[in-house]
């Protein structure tokens, strides 16, 4: 999973916390502001309704004022006969009219059959009112105008009737749409609660989710985190929960710890590397230090080599000189082994060097023991090819003369057999000696200067060379030997052809 | 939590609200009050507002008013008063209706607003109680001189040509009472040798009916049947009957369709009863006068019949009955 895409995913089908508290919010929120919204309106319609019917029945009032005013302007003008007075008759009579004719415009029907029946019952007592007025004026005396101005007197108390029928019509009808009005805000309540109820259950659930959500994810990382305080580097991502920020870091967090278990693994392998490199290290200073002792041996071994070989150089000459072929012959092999092994003695050296250095040795050996022994060399290998420590052969040779051939009376067989089985080269040292037990092997295998075999050449023992050997190949089994006492001993080399 | 479900919950959530927000708004809709042409208006001023007699006038007027395209204003005094009678009629004048239909319950007294009202150019009719010397334009209701004759051929019917009766009346000068009695002393004159043992007055009173029918079954043991000439002389009259036990000995032929009255009648209590048609006269008399405000000049007498309602004709006549009223739902 490519990181770039993870990310697309969450982006695409989580939503920020930020979102979710806005959408907690607008659970909660929403319904607290339309119940408020719908409460306000609710109260203001109502709030109207009392303030349409105060301001009706303050008309109605003036109305009612206004025509007893007129009414009494009127009486007053028939008692006194004042100017003033029937002007203010009039006026007030025309103020009430105003007033019915401005109520009629927005009142229900009810009410406005009460304001035509006002209407035309104020017309009928300004006829009557104004008959009187005529023939009073008319100074016909009060037998013309009783009546009139009973009717007219009469009429100004039915007209007090239509409004008090009036106030109480206005009042039945606002109280009615009151009711309704109430009625249906009762509903809106129970509505109101019904959906806060819902909202808040809704909220309480979404939080739990939530909060569950958030809890159970910090739980997994936490837990996560233990683990890899004790070193523990698996981390099982569990569940997604759709809240960007967590899955964010979620997802963080496994690339924190694989890219960690990572780095660590790499550290793991180059201190693996770094260790094997000390071995090999180590290997190759155990093997300096065994040429180091070989070397060290040799030189307490002989003194001044230099010396000798030029004596022996010499010696060489003189015989040469005497005509002495054969003391000549073995001076010139003796300075050869010893050439050899003081020149070769820190480096490697091929197989056929190795085997001059056998067959010198057995020239010399020839003639020191005559017919005692018999020597076969078969070689089905290219020895030039052969690499091998210097000085390898020689000292297994010499062993199965000093513990082989020289204690047996009647002598015996040395043969080197060297074969090529594929990449390895096996050399078989054979002798037909006296063969050993296993303590003379042991003490063969030993390297202590104590238990050192008389009459070496080199001074170098088997386990040394075998030692060698087995550090410069890396292997165990090159060396086996295997031993008979009276029949003789076998020694096996085998090691692989270096090019 | 899967990714649909997830998805179906946030739609569910949002439609939860959305529902809840239009059922709201829906709620905050003003509704307009519908706007009632205003129509003529015709005042029908009662004897007793409250009389389901006078509620059937009511309905009758109100069902030819919404034929003819007028309102009914139905008025009366809580209880029987010529002042306030004749008040609401000089109301109904001072507030220039279209028309008046009274009741009229002393004539003498009424004469004066109704020619007044008249030469004030208003249509006037009279239902139920006439007053015949006025300058009304119609009078719609029962002749109750006839109605006292159909009461007294009911009595022959039912116990023949021979005994004694008594009357309860509802009210000794009270006009139709006087008629309904005149008519039925008239016709049982003319048609058969029955003796009226007693008259006498509850003043439409229950409890005084009541104790008029004990008094006379009293005294007059050996009467046959007991005439009652309003409507509640007919309910006193039965309870006496049931408390003296005398139930179906003594017949009782009352007026008026009191749903007591027809209850005691399918009880067998009352015997029958003599029916006026008040949904017809509020129906006529709407009539007449939309006619004259048209130009129709419609005059004179009314006379609705009257009938005769006992055990056989029940069922019926209350269908009937109910029609009215369900036609005025």
């Amino acid at each position: 999973m490519s990181s770039e895409k993870s990310n697309g995913n969450i982006m695409m089908k989580a939503s920020s916390l930020r979102n979710r508290f806005i959408i907690f919010a607008v659970i909660i929120i929403l319904p607290i502001a339309t119940s408020n919204v719908v409460s306000l309106i609710m109260s203001n319609r109502i709030s109207n309704i009392y303030n349409i019917m105060m301001d009706k029945m303050s008309i109605t009032n003036e109305i009612k004022n206004n025509l007893n005013q007129s009414f009494s302007h009127f009486n007053q003008y028939i008692l006194t006969h004042a100017e003033e007075s029937k002007g203010l008759y009039s006026l007030h009579y025309d103020k009430v009219v105003e007033d019915i004719i401005a109520l009629q415009q927005d009142s229900d029907i009810k009410s406005q059959y009460i304001l035509r029946d006002l209407l035309n019952s104020l017309k009928s007592f300004k006829e009557a009112a104004d008959r009187t007025i005529k023939v009073y004026d008319d100074r016909l005396g009060v037998d013309g105008y009783y009546d009139e101005y009973v009717w007219a007197k009469e009429i100004v108390s039915y007209c007090n009737d239509f409004i008090s029928m009036l106030n109480d019509s206005y009042f039945d009808y606002n109280v009615s749409i009151y009711e309704g009005l109430r009625q249906k805000q009762d509903y809106i309540n129970r509505v109101l609660m019904a959906y806060i109820a819902i909202a808040l259950m809704l909220s309480a659930i979404y939080t739990l989710l939530f909060i569950g959500n958030i809890t159970g994810k910090l739980k997994e990382l936490v837990s996560a985190s233990e683990k890899v305080v004790k070193g523990d580097f698996t981390y099982h991502e569990g569940e997604r929960t759709y809240i960007y920020e967590l899955d964010i870091l979620s997802e963080a967090f496994r690339k924190m710890i694989t890219h960690i278990s990572k780095y660590i693994e790499s550290l793991q392998e180059k201190a693996e590397l770094e260790r094997r490199l000390q071995d090999e290290k180590m290997k190759l200073l155990s093997y300096e230090n065994a040429l180091k002792i070989s070397q060290l041996k040799i030189l307490q071994a002989q003194i001044n080599p230099h010396f000798l070989f030029n004596t022996l150089n010499c010696i060489s000459q003189t015989a040469f000189k005497e005509n002495a072929r054969n003391t000549e012959s073995l001076i010139r092999a003796v300075a050869g082994i010893l050439r050899y092994s003081l020149s070769m003695m820190d480096r490697n050296a091929t197989l056929e060097e190795e085997l001059n250095v056998v067959k010198q040795y057995m020239y010399i050996q020839k003639i020191r023991y005559e017919d005692r022994f018999e020597f076969n060399l078969r070689v089905d290998i290219d020895p030039k090819k052969v690499v091998v420590p210097a000085m390898t052969l020689q000292p297994f040779v010499e062993n199965a003369f000093i513990h082989g051939i020289e204690p047996k009376e009647e002598g015996g067989v040395i043969n080197i057999e060297i074969t090529e089985q594929g990449d390895l080269c096996t050399i078989l040292i054979e002798d037909t000696g006296c063969g050993m037990d296993e303590d003379m092997l042991k003490e063969i295998m030993s390297d202590s200067p104590e238990l050192r075999p008389m009459g070496h050449t080199t001074g170098l023992g088997i386990r040394s060379v075998v030692q060698r050997l087995k550090l410069m190949y890396g292997r165990d089994d090159i060396f086996s030997i295997e031993s008979q006492k009276g029949f003789g001993t076998r020694v096996y080399l085998k090691f692989p052809v270096k090019e | 939590m899967k990714r649909p479900l997830k998805y179906a919950i946030y739609y569910l959530v949002v439609f939860i609200f959305i529902v809840f927000n239009v059922v709201l708004l829906d709620n905050l809709k003003y509704e307009e009050p519908v706007e009632e042409e205003i129509k003529p208006k015709l005042v029908l001023i009662s004897h007793v507002y409250s009389n389901p007699y006078w509620q059937q006038v009511r309905l009758g007027a109100e069902k030819a008013a919404g034929e003819r395209g007028v309102i009914i204003d139905f008025q009366g005094p809580e209880s029987a008063s010529v002042e306030e009678g004749i008040r609401l009629i000089k109301m109904a004048y001072a507030a220039r209706v279209s028309g008046i239909i009274a009741y009229v319950q002393d004539e003498t007294q009424y004469n004066d607003v109704i020619d007044r009202v008249i030469e004030g150019g208003i249509p006037l009719v009279i239902v139920d109680s006439d007053a015949e010397n006025s300058k009304r334009l119609a009078y719609v209701g029962t002749d109750n001189v006839e109605a006292g004759r159909v009461g007294g051929r009911e009595v022959i019917r039912q116990i023949g040509t021979e005994g004694k009766v008594a009357i309860i009346m509802g009210g000794k000068s009270v006009k139709n009472q006087m008629e309904r009695v005149e008519g039925f002393r008239n016709y049982i004159a003319a048609n058969s040798n029955i003796v009226i043992a007693a008259v006498e007055s509850s003043d439409s009173y229950l409890l005084e009916a009541e104790l008029a029918a004990k008094k006379i079954l009293n005294q007059h043991p050996d009467v046959k049947a007991l005439f009652c000439t309003s409507a509640l002389d007919g309910l006193g009259a039965a309870k006496a009957v049931i408390s003296l036990g005398l139930v179906g000995k003594v017949k009782i032929i009352c007026f008026d369709d009191l749903p007591e009255t027809l209850d005691n009648i399918e009880k067998g209590i009352i015997t029958s009863t003599v029916v006026q048609q008040p949904y017809m006269m509020g129906y006529k008399a709407v009539n007449i006068i939309m006619d004259n405000i048209e130009g129709k000049t419609t005059k004179g007498l009314f006379i609705t019949d009257v009938l005769v309602v006992d055990k056989e004709n029940l069922d019926e006549f209350r269908k009937k009955q109910r029609e009215y009223y369900d036609e005025s739902e």
